[in-house]
């Protein structure tokens, strides 16, 4: 016997084009595949899918404007071209509001597994606030 | 130095209004996780003091990061280093 579907909520699409395949993907914190797992497994128990969040180059965005917005308590961010992550098979959805986008796999292994085998640059967050006081 | 996290959460995740958001399951005291409730929520390299803006029914756990001159922060964070 089937039990009964897990009650989803629904998650917005922007209805959005995939960014320009140079735009730069960036995420605040180190690759940690602890982190990565668990945030996915959280995404799919709400919204139903396997994502990680991103921040896209959108608009008028580039990627040190969005750390200074978006991620100014991150030392350390990633780099992703979405030219890399589409080539790795992955998807991107232009989920919530932008510049945010969810990085999607049906399979939460092969979601990891592929972001981190996905070429990357890690840098210093040049907006990096530093501790709180 | 990094502080106890209440609250287990990815930085980078987002809801539909733009808020950052984690499940209450990832709480270290579910009973301390209620709207305007201040606490740190992150991981042990990337975190930020938070201010609770809704707990649904579902367990999903909306906030918002508070800036570093932020009165609340400052008092969260003494208290957190004591």
């Amino acid at each position: 016997m089937i039990g009964p579907m897990p009650d989803f909520k629904r998650r917005e699409r922007r209805g959005e084009p995939v960014p320009s395949s140079a735009a730069v993907v960036v995420r605040g914190d180190l690759l940690d595949p602890d982190v990565l797992r668990a945030a996915a497994a959280d995404n799919h128990e709400i919204y139903g899918f396997y994502g990680i969040s991103v921040f896209a180059e959108v608009g008028d965005m580039n990627w040190q404007d969005i750390a200074a917005a978006k991620l100014p308590r991150a030392e350390w961010l990633v780099l992703f071209t979405v030219n890399a992550l589409l080539g790795a098979g992955l998807e991107l959805w232009d989920t919530g509001q932008a510049p945010h986008y969810d990085i999607v796999h049906p399979d939460m292994d092969e979601l990891i597994r592929r972001i981190l085998e996905t070429e990357h640059r890690v840098v210093r967050n040049p907006a990096h606030e530093g501790t709180q006081p | 130095m990094t502080p106890p996290i209440d609250l287990r959460s990815d930085l980078n995740a987002e809801d539909d209004q733009g808020q950052n958001w984690s499940l209450l399951r990832n709480a270290a005291d579910r009973g301390r996780v209620v709207p305007g409730a201040v606490l740190i929520a992150g991981t042990e390299r990337f975190w930020s003091v938070v201010r609770i803006t809704a707990v649904d029914p579902d367990g999903q756990v909306h906030f918002v990061q508070l800036t570093a001159d932020d009165p609340d922060a400052k008092r969260v964070l003494a208290a957190a280093s004591r």
